[in-house]
């Protein structure tokens, strides 16, 4: 008995030296600045904004530097061109462009004299029904209860849709990429649990369920993987060129947001 | 070269004829007419067995005194055949770690001789090697092989206590390991996933316990481990690296007898015994950790529910059929459990099962036919969000191998393999009431591999024996399935239907393997070998240390097999009278169709994962020098090995060649055992390598509020050097008890029943932290920095564990 006591002992002990974590310096190569553009066009008025900045070597936590005076256009693919006005450094918006499901929108960015384009696709939406709520049982004891949140929709059949959804608590924006494909749920009236955040009561959770094209879809995969440390790398994104990194979305976006109230 | 071809004709006439049947398969009808001697020759032959348990003696040599040179050895089953020209000679058996036993044989007819060797250890007090013949590394053809003693295997201080053949050989040259946390491992240069690993010939998957931290073969139920680097023998295929050819116990045919083993984590018990004495005998053996035992005292309730362990067992039984009939059954069955109770369950293992005939045609064609079946699965599933997932790959194996003791010149083997393979790489499938969520497949693949060879063992001159042979493969996808073709950018341009048994791909290849030995005198030989393979299963790995989720995929319309050929020459010397044993060896090898991932590419559970893939090509070249003490108080060895492993792609930096991940340019593996007394022995290891080719970020930006790291060039980066000492101390209990003679009134020593042993061992005594991962991310607290965390495990485990036979 004595015997078996020091073994459990010994394994506790064992366990408890398992593993250490502690930051580190690390001596980086560093690649030469890129330009990181984020543009995307909303199906509604006026809502659309393209971001503009440069990478940074990853040990610098300095501000970022954003790129202004950029000239910033987008075309509806029926001729029409929208100039983007910057309304603060780095980003750019145009009041007048509301985007239609059906049509490519073409972005091009010049940033002095070095010219990027990219086109996106906008299909059409898919609404959210409704968003519920349920308390989440925890992993541990809990001091106050948390709610896990459901996204409720119905998939157009036969319709290869992709989406992306934005997870918020009130303004602020959650971490986590989502992003999947019909494969699994084609034509169904489904709901997804949202595993990024649980919210606690009088919280307000809002959800944009966004429907993107394939190009978006694969970016934004390819994101999540390469973070993760799966395969590093940089994705494959729909900009021109070598000068810059980021995306060109044109989005249908369904947005609903819930008051948890216990 | 000219005496080779000469030689070979001379041997053989041979016709190859090949034909194509429907399906695809290919087949080889071989034809051999063999020119024989007018000399009058008999065939001495029979099997050679451990005196005390009646375990089969795998490599044990048999030779000629009056022919120097002249001589065979056992078979994996223990059998030997030599034929002789008629007259007298005399015959030792020897075996290291055995008493060499000797006898006067005339050759005037056919003669059976089936023998039992004394082990030195089991019979004298002192440990003391007094087998001659311990020159079988520089005498036989085989180079770039890695062989662990099993008894070695027990001193060598290990994680937990526990031991492990897999973590062992690593510490040999031109093997290096994966690192912490997993079970892969490199060999010259090669993926983890070019290493074939057998279990008594049945194909292991994945050979990784509790996330990696330790291997499924548990030492008890071993008996022999050996694995090709290079110079691979014509009856395996199928990987491009290495083959670790891993056999059971057979069980003890003498007696019944049990062992065990308590430890830290874990305990194990091994039960063997005769069926019928010297007729047949089974052996037993199972094993299971229990931490998660430790677990329940927790305070915490997540902890409390949570499981966290893993079982196997091993279990063989084999039996003699009349005097040429021998049937063996073996199986292994190993499950990982890691779960949370009601909330998370992760589960995997493999399952093998081999059921194998030996049969003699006559004293000089020995066959075995084997039954093989293996299954590699793991389920996930996560019951609060109510959903599973499932893979699996399945084998089903027959095979036929035949050694053929022609003359005492010449040894063939021929022989030929059909695998059924059957991959299931993930469904995804609903368990509560999410019932508008529609089971998602990926779809199931099929696939046949076959194989055909034949190799001599031939001995041209006292100074020269050369073995060659030439393996045939083939490959045939076939459906039903729905098939998807991609371009050079991975998008889908076609899909096809195929019905079952419809052939979508298939591929062939010639596999020449040959390797030469020049004796230059009695303590020392010059090798060279050369061998090409062809690799048709592709692992998909989604960490850099592999984990239990990782996918293998067939070769298909898409994936190309990877071919590999390599060359390798070595230089073996044995001095001061086999004490000391050295070795180097330099190689060259070239790889085709390599394949790595596409920039970001998402690898686990995606029905198109075959679009993400890039195929290019791969050079490895290395030296390695290994210097052994095997005799004496101090024994143990020094490894190193300096290499260089490179890949080259279209679509990955400016098709330049750059590092593989598994480069390693420095490896140093420092293993010593010493005995205190004859109950006390100390051993200490030291390992040394360079760290990982990684990618690791040269930048950063921010997308969606979120940092996102740039990158530059695939595997730009290093992680630290790796460098640990462990020791151990084994403490062996008295074997004997001292007892009053009644008639002589004096005391004898008598050998007691149960012998024991304590096993005290601390990895990492100065408790270096390794880097297990570097991960680069957004400071928790201030969302707008980045750090950069590295992740060490294990810094210092002290361990200690208890063993006993009887």
């Amino acid at each position: 008995m004595k015997t078996l006591r020091l073994f459990a002992a010994i394994a506790c002990t064992a366990i408890l030296l398992f593993s250490c974590e502690k930051e580190i310096d690390l001596d980086l190569d560093e690649s030469e600045s890129l330009f990181v553009i984020e543009g995307i066009v909303h199906d509604s008025l006026g809502d659309n904004f393209v971001l503009l900045s440069k990478t940074r070597p990853f040990d610098n936590n300095d501000p970022i530097e954003k790129i202004t005076n950029a000239v910033v256009q987008i075309t509806d693919g029926t001729g029409t061109v929208y100039t983007l006005s910057e309304v603060s450094p780095g980003y750019y918006t145009n009041p007048t462009l509301s985007g239609v499901s059906g049509r490519t929108y073409g972005l091009s960015v010049n940033i002095n004299g070095e010219v990027i384009t990219a086109s996106s696709f906008m299909h059409p939406r898919t609404e959210i029904d409704s968003i519920t709520y349920q308390e989440d049982v925890g992993f541990g004891p809990v001091e106050e209860a948390e709610y896990r949140v459901f996204c409720h929709f119905t998939d157009s059949l036969n319709y290869r849709n992709y989406y992306r959804m934005k997870v918020f608590l009130g303004q602020e924006q959650k971490d986590g990429f989502v992003n999947w494909s019909d494969d699994a749920i084609d034509g169904a009236s489904t709901f997804l649990p949202i595993f990024e955040v649980t919210y606690l009561a009088g919280e307000t959770a809002r959800i944009q369920l966004l429907s993107v094209d394939e190009t978006n879809f694969r970016y934004f995969t390819a994101v999540s993987s390469s973070q993760g440390g799966d395969v590093p790398g940089n994705p494959t994104t729909n900009l021109s060129g070598d000068k810059a990194v980021g995306y060109f979305g044109a989005y249908a976006k369904s947005e609903h947001s819930i008051l948890i109230t216990p | 070269m000219k005496i080779f071809l000469k030689s070979l004709l001379e041997t053989f006439n041979c016709r190859y004829f090949c034909g194509m049947i429907k399906n695809g398969c290919i087949l080889i009808l071989l034809f051999c007419s063999v020119n024989l001697f007018s000399q009058e020759k008999y065939t001495l032959s029979g099997t050679v067995k451990d005196l005390s348990d009646g375990e089969d003696l795998i490599g044990l040599t048999i030779f000629v005194k009056e022919l120097p040179g002249t001589g065979t050895v056992s078979n994996v089953y223990g059998f030997y055949s030599l034929t002789l020209p008629k007259g007298e000679y005399t015959i030792q058996y020897s075996f290291v770690g055995y008493k060499t036993q000797e006898y006067k044989i005339k050759f005037d007819q056919n003669i059976k001789k089936n023998i039992e060797l004394g082990s030195d250890a089991n019979e004298l007090e002192v440990f003391e090697v007094t087998a001659e013949k311990e020159d079988e590394n520089i005498r036989s053809t085989e180079m770039s092989v890695a062989k662990i003693n099993m008894k070695e295997i027990e001193s060598i201080p290990v994680l937990f206590g526990e031991r492990d053949v897999l973590k062992t050989i690593q510490l040999m040259p031109g093997v290096a390991t994966g690192g912490e946390g997993t079970a892969g491992f490199f060999v010259r240069g090669g993926s983890p996933d070019q290493n074939l690993i057998l279990l008594d010939e049945a194909p292991v998957y994945n050979a990784s316990h509790l996330l990696g931290f330790f291997s499924v073969f548990n030492s008890d139920a071993i008996k022999d481990v050996k694995l090709y680097k290079g110079g691979m023998p014509a009856e395996f295929g199928g990987r491009l690296s290495s083959v670790m050819d891993i056999k059971m116990k057979d069980g003890n045919s003498k007696k019944l007898s049990a062992s065990g083993g308590i430890g830290l984590i874990s305990s194990k018990l091994t039960l063997e015994g005769p069926i019928v004495k010297d007729k047949g005998s089974f052996m037993i053996s199972g094993r299971r950790t229990y931490l998660d035992v430790f677990l329940a005292f927790s305070s915490d309730e997540t902890t409390k529910n949570a499981s966290l362990y893993f079982y196997d067992l091993n279990l063989k039984a084999n039996y003699r059929l009349g005097k040429k009939d021998r049937v063996f059954l073996s199986g292994y069955f190993g499950k990982d459990v890691l779960a949370i109770k009601d909330r998370f369950g992760f589960n995997w293992g493999n399952s093998t099962a081999t059921l194998r005939w030996n049969h003699l045609f006559n004293d000089k064609l020995f066959s075995n036919t084997s039954f093989i079946y293996s299954n590699y699965n793991y389920n996930i599933s996560i019951e609060s969000a109510e959903f599973e997932i499932a893979s699996k790959i399945q084998d089903l194996t027959l095979k036929e191998d035949l050694d053929f003791y022609l003359n005492d010149k010449n040894k063939i083997k021929f022989g030929g393999s059909v695998v059924y393979h059957t991959f299931a790489p993930g469904e995804f499938s609903s368990t509560g009431d999410m019932e508008n969520i529609n089971n998602l497949q990926i779809e199931n693949r099929y696939s046949f591999e076959s194989g055909l060879y034949v190799s001599n063992e031939q001995k041209l001159t006292d100074m020269l024996s050369v073995t060659y042979g030439l393996r045939y493969s083939n490959f045939t996808q076939v459906g039903p399935g729905e098939i998807y073709t991609y371009d050079v950018d991975g998008n889908i341009t076609d899909t096809s239907n195929y019905d079952n048994w419809e052939t979508v791909s298939s591929y062939d290849g010639l596999e020449p393997r040959i390797a030469a030995k020049y004796q230059l005198n009695e303590f020392s030989s010059l090798k060279a070998s050369y061998g090409r393979s062809n690799q048709y299963l592709h692992l998909l790995s989604n960490s850099s240390s592999g984990s239990p989720t990782d996918a293998w995929m067939p070769s298909s319309n898409n994936i190309k097999p990877e071919v590999a050929d390599q060359v390798a020459l070595g230089y073996f010397k044995n001095f001061k009278n086999n004490t000391y044993e050295f070795s180097t060896e330099v190689y060259y090898k070239t790889l085709d169709n390599t394949i790595d991932y596409r920039n970001g590419a998402e690898i686990s559970l995606n029905p198109t994962v075959e679009g993400e893939l890039l195929y290019g090509e791969g050079r490895a070249y290395g030296l390695e020098f290994f210097l052994k003490k095997r005799k004496g108080k101090f024994t143990g060895w020094v490894s190193y090995t300096l290499a260089k492993s490179e890949n080259r792609f279209d679509g990955l930096n400016d098709k330049q060649w750059f590092s593989a991940k598994q480069d390693r340019t420095h490896d140093l593996s420092l293993v010593g055992m010493y005995n205190l007394s004859d109950r006390v022995k100390l051993s200490s290891t030291f390992v040394y390598y360079t760290g990982n080719a990684v990618t690791f970020p040269t930048g950063k930006y921010e997308i969606d509020n979120q940092t996102i790291n740039l990158y530059s060039d695939r595997n730009g980066s290093r992680m630290p050097d790796y460098h640990r000492l462990d020791i151990g101390l084994t403490w062996d209990g008295k074997k004997y008890k001292e007892k009053l003679n009644p008639t002589t009134g004096e005391l004898e020593k008598v050998k007691k029943k149960m012998e024991s042993s304590w096993n005290f061992s601390i990895y990492n005594v100065y408790g270096r932290e390794n880097a297990y991962s570097i991960s680069f991310q957004e400071n928790a607290d201030d969302p707008t920095k980045t750090e950069i965390i590295q992740l060490s495990l294990f810094k210092m485990i002290p361990s200690i564990s208890y063993n006993f036979k009887f």
